[in-house]
């Protein structure tokens, strides 16, 4: 990597003049756990660094309406939960566990969910939760459906002049809980495969509402499983359910084959993923 | 023998505040005033003839002080490894520094030395390099082939070494078997993974003589190895000893590329120059060898072996290098005499491709070996219906037997049985059937393995260096300096050495100092850090050492407590009368008397004190050990299988080892837990993985090559020493260094077959494998 030039804006509108200068050779540094990865690897050429340090841009913010996470708040912050009446995050903080000690105290919430990666955690716990990502332009701040902001592998909708400063999760009713699973090699892996699920269920037990989300070799981006959540809508979640939901979603997805797993291994490990996830969110239920 | 003072007890080391404070003691961190940078021009093709190279660009490039290019460098064919004569009639001289024939992907084509390595790195890019590109082969047996590519000239069949050996009559005891097994079992290519990278620093200066610092196992091994390349007097190259590397474990037991081109950059440009190599570039300069294992072996009803047949097929890659003499290893230590047999066959086949070459690596063959022998018993005795530990005591060597490996030593320390009892009493593989076996998903077993047979060193290995040296110098302060050629790899041997000799000379392991300072020109010869083989033969040497020294300051103590030196001794610093450790003298007092000056000026004038008392305290050495005594080893674990995902965690490992003597139960236990990650890295997830089509390394970090972390560690490991006290080691000592990391990999895969019910002959047994052998993967 050369790096030929590093800047410090002082405010959004700076981040954005400079974001305009200098088009595909600006990337934005968060926590630079990702850009690291990239460089050391060969992966970037010439880059100009603009540091958000700056800019605030950081903190967790509870509100009636949902959760309001800066796009600087480290990944490390939200290790700790879920508490009491915020099983429905539980997701989130699972996903927060999963990250290499080593990046955690690092990395970005804004900075993971712009790299597009379908192999991070965050993102997959975040879609799970309909998270919607706050994107500053030069007129104001866009909001983009998190499923919307992945077009592909490290491939983002993003604009030229444009770059996140929050992901927010709407709140979830009552009886709702979510929660996150992960396959890797050791510790310090990206996911082979992982698995997001989050659930409402109603005082009969039955689903009103659900949401699969399966991360990792499965597919270029963070894959939602519509079919998966088909089999739970306004299903009663007893062991068959989960079983089936688990088989659809396995069903759903062509993952890759590479040296780290075959793709047959990962659709296996998918739908067992995606049942063990839904089993956690369900015993979250309050 | 009176009770040790210093032998036994936990020491702590003393280099460890420095070297969490960034480790200035590292070679990594080795700097010289105006040193050049320099970076490595690599193949990118796995097998081809280069028709031109042109560096005129990279040459022009502001800040490059020097290109090195295949016409640059001697064409003097090699062994790069470190332990034996270079031209040892054992290995195999088939490597250059630089050629105009590449074999493997990555294999150094050019080198680029400059002001910095970001403009070396550019300059790299800057040489033009067309290739005639040629056949290539990457599976060993298909390498075999009559058809097969021809890797090097003159070499059939691509075979580097074919070592067979016979004893007894195996068609008589396939005969006399109730029972005949047959399996082929393969392990994976890894690296040791040492922190610090090979680096190096090398200063031509200009009287022509060539200063070296490394990250390696062996001092005078790079120096007649850099010597040999070179073609210099082994005199003019001086090699720098490091207080400590960053770790090797085998990995470093050889010359490197980096140490040559730095040489001859340094010539060139009459500049230090360094070369530190990234984490892709050692991952392809050295690794354990891939070997297949054909096994067939025949044992009657009562679990005695009539018969053993192995075949071993040791993928040595694009040059010969250490698997002319792994395969030796692997098929005397990982075969022939692990378990004793009448009628024995055994032959290995080291065969060239074009892959990396392999390298050393703790075990040295027999690992492989090990993982083919210890999952085989486990076949048989689940056949034949006998406890494994049975079926092995009945199939064992005892304490005073010969040594099989050499009929001039006896096997004078050896607890194989009390290894297997004590393990499996701690471990309770009595009541194994007792425990909870599954919940839910999850299925446990427990396995054993064992090493029956291992050594303290190289002595009677043809053609491998076996001797070391070592000064201690005592000062007036009633310390001591202890100046050896061993390196201490992070293993502890500077503190295992230093324990031996505040042993011998009675003075605390906080007074022994090792010296900061030496290289090739002021210490003793010593075989590398490597085999096994510090504590005992090192230990030895240090021992003699220290023990001549003690002679001198007993002399000397004699005059000043006008006692007979042979009724003297020392204890806590002080030589006093045996029995009245009362009276008697400091250590430092008695040094401090050797050192002043012969006439003393006094209160009543100059007076003269005695000739022969003075000068300084210090003994040498320089000494092949007596022996090479049998360590004995088992190792028992206890696995947990998600058979849902195929993972396997382990829950817990104990851990039995006869080492003689312990000398720093720290220490010991350190390493021990070290080899059993690396064993389970071995058994679970680590290899080295290339692209089957053109060769490239798929693996060149940790985000793809993949080792066990601290979460994936067992909660308990527990080590049991049991000390046979072996008569010719320093204080009862022999080794612990290798069996530790041998034993894992078949361990776990019988308990894996204990949990699941299916047996997994290839390592490393992934997740991926479990699914497939429990049938839960849709077919291709």
């Amino acid at each position: 990597m050369e790096l030929d030039g590093f800047f410090t804006p002082e405010n959004s509108d700076e981040v954005i003049e400079l974001l305009a200068q200098f088009g595909d050779e600006a990337l934005v540094l968060g926590g630079g756990t990702f850009i690291h990865s990239l460089a050391v690897r060969g992966l970037l050429a010439r880059v100009r660094l603009i540091d958000l340090r700056n800019l605030a841009l950081v903190g967790i913010e509870s509100a009636s309406a949902g959760v309001r996470l800066g796009a600087r708040t480290r990944c490390a912050a939200l290790a700790r939960g879920p508490s009491e009446d915020g099983r429905w995050l539980g997701a989130v903080h699972d996903a927060a566990r999963h990250l290499p000690l080593q990046v955690r105290n690092a990395a970005t919430v804004g900075g993971c969910v712009a790299a597009a990666s379908p192999f991070f955690d965050l993102p997959v716990a975040f879609m799970a939760l309909d998270g919607v990502v706050g994107a500053r332009g030069s007129n104001g701040i866009r909001e983009i459906d998190i499923e919307a902001l992945y077009l592909g592998l490290f491939e983002n909708s993003l604009q030229q002049t444009e770059f996140i400063v929050s992901v927010t999760l709407p709140r979830m009713p009552a009886g709702s809980a979510s929660a996150f699973v992960k396959f890797a090699s050791n510790a310090n892996d990206l996911a082979i495969v992982s698995a997001a699920a989050r659930v409402t269920v109603d005082a009969s037990g039955r689903c009103t509402d659900a949401r699969v989300v399966i991360g990792g070799g499965v597919a270029n981006r963070p894959w939602r499983s519509r079919a998966a959540e088909g089999v739970l809508q306004g299903a009663t979640l007893g062991t068959d359910t989960l079983e089936a939901a688990g088989d659809a979603a396995a069903s759903d997805v062509e993952p890759l084959s590479d040296h780290r797993a075959s793709g047959r291994y990962r659709k296996a490990v998918a739908g067992v993923l995606v049942r063990r996830a839904l089993t956690a969110a369900l015993a979250r239920v309050p | 023998m009176t009770e040790s003072a210093v032998i036994g007890k936990s020491a702590l080391r003393d280099d460890a505040y420095e070297k969490v404070a960034g480790g200035q003691g590292y070679p990594v961190n080795v700097k010289y005033p105006g040193m050049l940078h320099a970076k490595i021009l690599r193949s990118h093709h796995p097998h081809a003839r280069v028709v031109r190279i042109d560096a005129a660009r990279a040459e022009r490039l502001p800040g490059v002080k020097a290109v090195l290019l295949p016409k640059d460098a001697p064409q003097k064919a090699y062994s790069p490894v470190y332990f034996v004569p270079t031209l040892a009639a054992s290995m195999v001289q088939d490597m250059l520094v630089l050629s105009e024939r590449v074999r493997y992907v990555g294999q150094p084509l050019a080198a680029v030395a400059a002001t910095t390595p970001a403009i070396a790195e550019a300059a790299l890019e800057l040489i033009e390099v067309d290739y005639e590109e040629l056949p290539v082969v990457f599976d060993p047996e298909l390498a075999m082939r009559d058809d097969a590519p021809q890797i090097h000239d003159g070499v059939p069949n691509n075979i580097a070494a074919h070592p067979k050996f016979e004893f007894g009559d195996l068609e008589q005891g396939f005969a006399e078997a109730d029972y005949i097994f047959e399996g082929t079992y393969e392990t994976q290519r890894v690296h040791t993974c040492y922190m610090e990278p090979r680096v190096c620093v090398v200063d031509v200066d200009s009287r022509g003589r060539v200063t070296v610092e490394s990250s390696m196992q062996h001092l005078f091994g790079l120096r007649e190895k850099l010597a040999f390349v070179l073609d210099i007097p082994e005199s003019r190259v001086r090699v720098v000893k490091p207080p400590y590397i960053g770790g090797g474990f085998g990995g470093k037991l050889d010359l490197g590329y980096i140490e040559p081109i730095a040489a001859l950059l340094s010539m060139k440009t009459g500049r230090p120059v360094r070369i530190e190599q990234s984490r892709y570039e050692d991952f392809i300069s050295s690794a354990r060898h891939p070997i297949k294992v054909y096994l067939k072996t025949g044992v009657t009803k009562d679990g005695i072996f009539t018969a053993r047949y192995g075949k071993s097929i040791l993928d040595t890659g694009a040059h010969a290098t250490h698997g002319a003499e792994v395969i030796n290893v692997h098929g005397f230590f990982g075969f022939l005499l692990t378990y004793p047999c009448q009628n024995q066959t055994w032959e290995g086949y080291t065969v060239y491709t074009n892959n990396m070459v392999g390298g050393g690596f703790r075990g040295y063959g027999a690992p492989q070996g090990a993982f083919a022998v210890e999952s085989q018993i486990d076949e048989i005795c689940e056949k034949i219906g006998m406890d494994p530990i049975e079926f092995r005591l009945k199939n064992s060597r005892a304490e005073g037997d010969p040594h099989p490996f050499n009929p001039e030593f006896t096997l004078s320390s050896y607890r194989f049985e009390e290894c297997l009892r004590r393990g499996a009493a701690q471990f309770g593989w009595v009541n194994r059937e007792d425990r909870t076996r599954t919940e839910n998903t999850k299925k446990r077993g427990v396995g054993l393995a064992c090493q029956p047979m291992w050594v303290s060193g190289c002595l009677g290995f043809p053609d491998i260096y076996e001797h070391s040296g070592a000064i201690v110098k005592l000062n007036r302060d009633g310390t001591a300096d202890l100046a050896v050629a061993t390196i201490d790899l992070g293993s502890g041997q500077n503190t295992t050495l230093r324990q031996i000799a505040a042993e011998e000379l009675g003075i605390s392991v906080e007074a022994v100092h090792i010296t900061q300072s030496a290289d090739t020109e002021t210490v003793p010869f010593d075989a590398p850090s490597h085999a096994s083989r510090v504590t005992y033969s090192a230990g030895n040497a240090v021992k003699g050492a220290a023990e001549a020294a003690k002679e001198r300051l007993l002399e000397v103590a004699g005059t000043m407590l006008e006692a007979d030196p042979q009724d003297l001794e020392v204890r806590e610093g002080r030589v006093s009368v045996k029995g009245s450790p009362s009276g008697g003298i400091s250590v430092g007092a008695v040094v401090e008397r050797a050192e002043s000056p012969f006439v003393q000026m006094t209160a009543v004038g100059p007076q003269p004190t005695t000739v022969a008392e003075k000068g300084t305290i210090i003994g040498v050495s320089s000494m092949a050990p007596a022996s090479n005594p049998s360590p004995a080893t088992a190792q028992f674990v206890e696995v947990e299988v998600d058979t849902e995902t195929g993972e396997v965690v382990i829950l817990r490992a104990v851990f039995a080892h006869d080492l003689g003597k312990l000398i720093n139960p720290m220490g010991a236990q350190g390493q021990v837990e070290g080899g059993f990650q690396q064993g389970m890295g071995y058994a679970l997830m680590e290899r080295l993985q290339f692209d089957p089509e053109n060769g490239a390394c798929l693996t060149p970090d940790f985000l793809d090559y993949k080792m066990p972390t601290a979460v994936e560690m067992p909660r308990r490991i527990e080590s049991i020493f049991i000390e046979s006290n072996e008569p010719t080691g320093p204080f009862g000592a022999k080794s612990l260094a290798e069996p530790c990391v041998i034993v894992p990999a078949p361990a776990i895969a019988n308990a894996v077959f204990d949990a699941i019910g299916v047996r997994i002959r290839q390592l490393p047994i992934t997740p991926e494998k479990v699914l497939a052998a429990l049938g839960k993967l849709e077919a291709n």
